[in-house]
């Protein structure tokens, strides 16, 4: 039943697979349904996004795709990961390259139809882990490209961590390989939060995965090592960021959210947003009738979503619309609990004592107070309503 | 988010238009800042692809520096040394030192003015200070490659630039996100404000209906990182530099960099002049009372640096060691305390969160009792401590006992004696004579908050450092470390095969990344 109403969502649109940054937008707003509805049904948000009329131009510059994959290059392919040994060295003891063994899953021959190549490096992945759990001694030291399948929130996706490191003490330790610098000890707070959530992910599938294959998940350390740039060179620099707390936020997060098939119960009846497989409708006549099917599934819109959702632009013009305060973001959307609308919570607090319901009777004595004040001062100093005439930025 | 600020989102987002958050600018702006825009090769750490800066708001008459290929030393460092040539002949000035009498006897050196340099957003504060300057500060020592001497000044210029920003209430490093956000409302989240296009949108008003105006305007890249799709349209022509540059081409050379400079000429103009509006609309609001002390502030410090200056190029630690870090954090902790406190007494606007938490008193005069003789707590004989008797005119939720400041002069100090829902008596501890000058007449409007800064010297500079900053530090992050291996000689270099064998990727599916999941 689940199925069928997810394929009807989908209808004959082209079936999107989960990427790094769909997998970010859900774990980023787990409570967000219309993201998931979006990510199970296998919907592309991007494409969606672009029907809808408000298309994200987002995308990542040539100079930046080429500059990564040439540093992952070098540590790996280009220097027989030799330079990925000599950076894990601080946290990994492994033997150098010609005692090394490498498993790269990507080599499990290309297979022309791109899911069997997929459940043939899922499977490969697999058997790897199962070796090196069970202390098998010809057991690869570092598994190049693994693939773990995992159920995301009732979204099933593949993921592919840069790299496992097998200790020589059995444990196992995720690496991951990014392309921003660490300079003197330090890396860009933003990128290295995105990636610790990145690889939080990792983690826990890659436990679960180990759940599934009858081993101990504690086998695999509580942390993944970020190996990038050192400085300004390109020398390898590692770094073991600890990963308990947000694995298990996440984990406990996305344990809560409704089950998939609850959340389609709620759904309209026959929703679909393949809303014109036969192109019999004008641009302007479709765009509507599916932003109708898209508005009937709920989203729970903040303005971070922009960072990682392609339905953003969507959903925020959503909210203008009805003047949301999520707007504004979490924290006013937290303190106006209750108003419905910013253009409220002005009413609000020009309103009479005494003259709103119950229910908001609270939020309106704070905003009647607060607004009091506001005009209080304002009243001292006349020109604070006023905006400025600009003067012409160089002169004095 | 205070309810405050939440309202005054409110009706910016019901007017379509930005609200004035502050009655004041607490800030300073020089006559003529130097305005400094610029992009940044995506992927790299510090390679920038143009700088564009000058004082004056046509940017036709700007100055800009190109690096066709900022992977290759001689192009990057081309464009970098002219920038730091520019650089240094502005930062010259503000070095002299002139000698002033101190207060205690003895002379004191101090810079005659201050530089004052501004950046369209937070991230281009950071990446040239942080990032660039951090890239050149160590050049010319240990195995680093030799620059000329303005750039490694440059360097050590833009590190005390980039640690001085840090200081709660500088005006010497401005971002006008930050400065115009913290001046006006919009009805936008903070992470939208973020961006300079759309935050003056708000200010200036578009023709049109806003929010579509808004999203075409989120396109516009005002460094450091430049909009993808246009480095997409760029690629070939840093690759034709390249190849120009490897078949010793001249004129493919010539033709390929021109190319690159007037597309990076045309981007960046538009970030500097808006960078030059902002500061044209900040300009004319009246500044607040306390800009001119931060200011002084500002002098103090710049005039250290600039007596450090004297004795060769000022040298910086990889990180701070323990004790300055404590020393840091703590300076930085006050000013901060300090810089809310002296703001919420300047400006009305910024009392209002106050007042709207209930921390405010306002009443009219009824009384005052000039006469009222009490023992105060500590003294022996009784002397005067008037009695302000206020009719309240609006909500608090102050109680008998709390210590109260008046807000029309923050010497005057008080202690509630009694409150209820009508009225308020205030005995005037401190600032007596303050309040005399001032001759509050019966019916006056009177403001009393409950803040009480702290008035006398810090009480707390560590000399030694403290538990909470004993952390395991290396030696090597404390700045003798060895030099070299590449890691400090700027950004990566390649040579001219590398470069040549690199591909051009062409636009990128909006769904790669590295790394990527399948």
């Amino acid at each position: 039943m689940t199925h069928e109403a997810l394929d009807q969502i989908r209808g004959s649109l082209p079936l999107a697979r989960a990427n790094a940054r769909s997998v970010a937008a859900l774990t980023q707003n787990p409570g967000c349904t219309r993201r998931r509805v979006i990510d199970s049904a296998g919907v592309s948000a991007h494409q969606l996004a672009e029907r809808l009329g408000h298309p994200t131009t987002r995308g990542q510059s040539p100079f930046a795709i080429e500059g990564g994959n040439r540093f992952e290059a070098r540590l790996k392919r280009r220097s027989g990961y030799e330079l990925l040994v000599e950076a894990l060295a601080p946290f990994v003891d492994l033997p150098t390259p010609p005692a090394l063994i490498v498993e790269d899953v990507n080599r499990v021959g290309r297979l022309k139809d791109a899911q069997a190549w997929m459940d043939a490096r899922v499977k490969r992945t697999d058997d790897v882990l199962a070796q090196i759990a069970r202390g098998n001694a010809h057991a690869p030291h570092v598994v190049d490209h693994p693939v773990l399948r995992f159920d995301l929130a009732g979204v099933a996706v593949n993921l592919e961590p840069d790299a496992l490191a097998f200790r020589v003490r059995d444990k196992l330790e995720l690496v991951e390989i990014k392309s921003y610098p660490i300079i003197d000890g330090q890396a860009d707070p933003a990128k290295l939060s995105a990636t610790a959530g990145q690889a939080s992910v990792y983690h826990m599938a890659l436990r679960a995965t180990l759940e599934r294959l009858g081993f101990d998940p504690d086998l695999l350390e509580w942390s993944v090592i970020l190996v990038a740039p050192r400085n300004f060179g390109r020398t390898p620099v590692a770094h073991r960021i600890p990963l308990k707390k947000k694995s298990m936020a996440l984990t406990r997060v996305l344990n809560a959210v409704p089950r998939t098939p609850d959340v389609l119960r709620e759904l309209p009846e026959g929703l679909t947003f393949d809303v014109d497989p036969g192109g019999d409708l004008g641009d302007d006549a479709a765009r509507a009738v599916l932003a109708e099917a898209v508005s009937a599934v709920p989203a729970f819109y903040v303005p971070e979503c922009a960072q990682n959702c392609d339905m953003a632009k969507f959903c925020r013009q959503e909210v203008w619309a009805s003047d949301d305060p999520a707007r504004l973001g979490r924290q006013a959307r937290d303190n106006l609990a209750g108003v419905h609308s910013l253009a409220d919570a002005l009413t609000l607090a020009k309103s009479e004592p005494g003259k709103v319901n119950d229910d908001l009777a609270d939020v309106a004595v704070a905003l009647r107070d607060a607004y009091s004040a506001l005009e209080r001062a304002r009243s001292r100093v006349p020109t604070a309503r006023v905006t400025p005439q600009p003067m012409s930025g160089g002169a004095s | 988010m205070s309810l405050v600020d939440l309202l005054m989102a409110a009706e910016a987002a019901q007017s379509h238009a930005a609200v004035r958050r502050t009655a004041y600018r607490h800030q300073h702006l020089s006559a003529k800042p130097l305005v400094v825009v610029a992009y940044n090769l995506s992927g790299e750490a510090a390679a920038p692809l143009g700088i564009m800066y000058g004082t004056e708001s046509d940017a036709e008459r700007a100055r800009l520096v190109v690096a066709a290929e900022p992977r290759n030393r001689e192009s990057r460092f081309e464009a970098i040394n002219a920038f730091a040539a520019d650089f240094v002949e502005f930062i010259g000035p503000y070095l002299q030192l002139t000698t002033v009498p101190k207060k205690g006897g003895g002379f004191r050196q101090v810079a005659s003015d201050v530089p004052q340099v501004v950046v369209p957003n937070r991230a281009t504060r950071s990446y040239l200070g942080s990032r660039l300057g951090r890239s050149l500060r160590y050049l010319g020592l240990g195995e680093t490659h030799e620059v000329p001497e303005a750039t490694q000044w440059t360097g050590a210029h833009l590190s005390w630039f980039a640690e001085h920003s840090q200081l709660p209430g500088q005006s010497v490093f401005l971002a006008m996100t930050e400065s115009l956000a913290q001046h006006f409302a919009t009805g936008q989240s903070s992470l939208e404000d973020e961006n300079l296009a759309t935050l003056l949108a708000w200010i200036e008003g578009v023709p049109g209906g806003l929010l579509p105006a808004l999203e075409l305007l989120e396109e516009s890249a005002y460094g450091p990182v430049p909009n993808p799709r246009w480095e997409a349209t760029l690629a070939p022509f840093v690759k034709a530099y390249t190849e120009g540059l490897r078949a010793d081409d001249e004129a493919k050379m010539n033709l390929a960099f021109s190319r690159v400079e007037s597309e990076t000429r045309q981007a960046l103009k538009e970030a500097y002049e808006a960078t030059h509006r902002a500061i044209g609309i900040l300009r004319p609001i009246a500044p607040a009372a306390g800009v001119t002390g931060r200011w002084q502030t500002d002098k103090y410090e710049w005039s250290a640096h600039a007596r450090r200056c004297q004795r060769g190029i000022p040298r910086f630690a990889r990180r701070h060691d323990p004790l300055r870090a404590a020393r840091a954090l703590q300076r930085w902790t006050s000013a901060a305390d300090a810089l809310e406190m002296q703001q919420a007494f300047d400006d009305p606007l910024i009392m209002a969160r106050l007042d709207a938490d209930g921390r405010c008193a306002t009443g009219d005069v009824l009384a005052i009792d000039w006469n009222n003789r009490e023992v105060k707590p500590g003294g022996k004989n009784r002397t005067k401590v008037p009695l302000v008797e206020l009719a309240l005119t609006a909500p608090t939720r102050l109680l008998r006992d709390e210590i109260v400041r008046w807000t029309e002069d923050q010497r005057v100090k008080g202690v509630v004696r009694s409150v209820d829902s009508a009225s308020m008596t205030i005995a005037v501890t401190n600032g007596m004579k303050a309040l005399v000058d001032a001759s509050v007449a019966t019916g006056a409007e009177m403001l009393f908050v409950n803040l009480n800064p702290w008035e006398g010297r810090d009480p707390w500079a560590p000399d030694e450092v403290p538990w909470t900053h004993r952390a395991p530090t290396t030696s090597d992050l404390a700045g003798e470390s060895s030099l070299g291996g590449g890691d400090d000689d700027g950004s990566p270099d390649m040579t001219l095969d590398e470069l040549g064998a690199l591909p051009i990727v062409g636009v990128v599916d909006p769904d790669d990344e590295p790394g990527v999941v399948l």
